[in-house]
C-alpha cells in the first residue's frame, strides 16, 4: 500500500512539475525537438488524407443536371459580381467625400496546414507558422481572397494551432449584409453547420444572405466573409433570432491559409 | 546498454502510438475516428508485459498529443497518465485474470476513468477562465463512440493475439538425435 501511495505520488509530482515548467516556458526547446520531430510525419498523413477532391457522378443524367446547375449559379454570380462593383464604386466616392483612408492594407503572413485536430471534442487545425513569424493568439485566419476560416488558438515558435469557426468555442462577431445590416455571434459546435445567434427578431435575415465579420472585435477586421443564410430559426416571444449559415469553404479540406498579423488603416 | 535499448523500446512505442492516433484522426471518418488507440495499446501492454512502465509510455505518448491539442496544456496529460496509473492497479489487484472479457473490462474502464478525469479538469478549465466548454450531449456522444469502438478493437486484437501462440501450441515439438 505504501509503495502503491509512493508511487502514485511521484507520477503526480512529475505531471506537475512538467505543467509547471510548460507554462514558465523552460519546456519549450523540449517541445520544439519533438514538434520538429513529429510534424513532418504529420503533415505527410495530413496531405494524403485531404488528397484531391474529384467529382463523380452516377449517370449522364447527372452530369446534365449538375451542369445545369451550374450555368444558372454563373448567372446569379454574374449579376452579383456587376451589383458589387457599383456598391464599390459608390463605397469609393463616399469614402472620398468624407475623407477617408481609401486603402487599408493588412499584414499577413502564408502558412500551410500540418495537421488537425486529434481530439474528438474540438475542431482545429495546426499550421507551420508561430510566434517566430509574428503569428499571435487572436489573429484571424482566412483562405482565398478574405474568407475567415478561424483565429489563432495557440501559438509555439514554429507552429500554430488554429480553432475553426465550427469549434464548439468559437466565437466571432458578425454581420449579415442585409437592409438591416443585422449583427450578431457566430457560434460553433452544431456538427459541419455553424449559426448566427442573437440577431435581433425585428430584423429580416433571408436564405442566401452572406455574413461577414462585423469588425466589432479587436484584431479581426470588417469584411471577412464567413459563409451564407442556409436557415433562419425564429421563436415566437424570443428576443432574438437564430440563423443556420453554411461556412464559404470546406473546413475539412484545408491547405494553405493566411494569417493576419496586422490591420493597419 | 540494457538502459539505452529499454529507453529506445520506450520512446519508439510512445511515438509508434501518436503515429497511428494522428493516422485514425486523419484518415477515419467520423464516428470511427474517436476511437482511442493509445487505451487499446496500453490496456495489451498492460496485460501482455504485466509491467508499471507502461504508465511511463503513457506518459510520454500523451505529452506528444498535447503539443497538438487545443485544450489546455496539462488536460490530456493528467487524464492520460492517472488513467493508465487506474487501469495498471485495477490489472494488478482486481482484475487480475487473463482473458478477453477482462481486456474488455479493462478498455472499458480505461475510456471511462479517462473521460471522468478530462471532464473534471475541464469543467475546472473553464470555470477557471470563465469559458463556456461543450455540451453535455456532445461530450457524451463523442464519449460513447469512444468507449465502443475502442473496446471492439482491444478485444479484437487481444483475441488475435491470443490465437497466434495457441496455434502453434498445438503443434508437436521433435528434438533431433542424433
Amino acid at each position: 500500500m505504501n509503495q502503491k501511495i509512493k508511487t502514485s505520488v511521484a507520477i503526480f509530482f512529475l505531471v506537475a512539475f512538467i505543467i509547471l515548467l510548460h507554462y514558465i516556458g523552460w519546456l519549450v526547446p523540449v517541445e520544439s525537438f519533438f514538434r520538429r520531430l513529429v510534424t513532418p510525419v504529420s503533415q505527410q498523413m495530413y496531405s494524403f488524407s485531404v488528397g484531391e477532391e474529384k467529382l463523380e457522378f452516377a449517370s449522364y443524367e447527372d452530369i446534365v443536371s449538375a451542369y445545369t446547375a451550374l450555368a444558372k449559379d454563373k448567372e446569379a454570380l454574374e449579376l452579383r459580381v456587376m451589383k458589387m462593383e457599383y456598391l464599390e464604386q459608390e463605397n469609393k466616392e463616399l469614402r472620398q467625400q468624407v475623407s477617408f483612408f481609401t486603402t487599408s492594407t493588412y499584414t499577413h503572413v502564408g502558412a500551410e496546414v500540418v495537421g488537425k485536430n486529434i481530439e474528438p471534442l474540438g475542431s482545429t487545425i495546426v499550421i507551420n507558422r508561430g510566434s517566430s513569424d509574428g503569428v499571435q493568439k487572436g489573429n484571424p485566419v482566412v483562405v482565398g481572397d478574405g474568407v475567415l476560416i478561424g483565429k489563432i488558438l495557440r501559438v509555439d515558435d514554429a507552429t500554430a494551432i488554429v480553432r475553426l469557426i465550427n469549434d464548439n468555442q468559437s466565437r466571432v462577431a458578425a454581420a449579415i449584409l442585409n437592409q438591416a445590416k443585422s449583427i450578431g455571434l457566430i457560434e460553433g459546435g452544431y456538427g459541419i453547420s455553424v449559426r448566427m445567434n442573437f440577431i435581433p427578431q425585428n430584423e429580416i435575415v433571408q436564405i442566401g444572405d452572406t455574413i461577414i465579420t462585423s469588425g466589432l472585435e479587436t484584431g479581426v477586421p470588417r469584411g471577412l466573409i464567413i459563409g451564407s443564410v442556409e436557415a433562419v430559426e425564429k421563436e415566437a416571444y424570443q428576443p432574438f433570432q437564430r440563423a443556420i449559415l453554411s461556412p464559404q469553404v470546406s473546413l475539412d479540406k484545408l491547405v494553405l491559409v493566411s494569417v493576419i498579423t496586422n490591420i493597419s488603416r | 546498454m540494457k538502459i539505452l535499448v529499454r529507453f529506445l523500446q520506450f520512446f519508439f512505442l510512445s511515438i509508434s502510438m501518436v503515429f497511428l492516433h494522428f493516422a485514425i484522426s486523419y484518415f477515419l471518418p467520423y464516428p470511427f475516428n474517436t476511437l482511442n488507440i493509445f487505451f487499446v495499446f496500453i490496456t495489451l501492454l498492460i496485460m501482455y508485459w504485466e509491467k508499471g512502465v507502461v504508465v511511463w509510455i503513457a506518459f510520454a505518448a500523451h505529452f506528444f498529443i498535447e503539443l497538438y491539442s487545443g485544450t489546455t496544456f496539462g488536460m490530456i496529460l493528467i487524464a492520460g497518465t492517472g488513467a493508465t496509473l487506474f487501469l495498471y492497479w485495477i490489472y494488478r489487484y482486481f482484475l487480475t485474470n487473463r482473458s478477453w472479457y477482462t481486456g474488455v473490462a479493462l478498455a472499458s474502464l480505461s475510456i471511462v476513468i479517462y473521460r471522468i478525469i478530462y471532464t473534471v479538469s475541464m469543467v475546472a478549465d473553464g470555470w477557471i477562465r470563465n469559458e463556456q466548454y461543450v455540451t453535455w450531449r456532445t461530450m457524451l456522444f463523442s464519449y460513447g463512440w469512444e468507449l465502443l469502438f475502442t473496446v471492439l478493437v482491444t478485444g479484437v486484437l487481444y483475441a488475435f493475439f491470443e490465437s497466434i501462440p495457441k496455434r502453434f501450441r498445438s503443434q508437436p515439438r521433435y528434438r533431433i538425435i542424433g
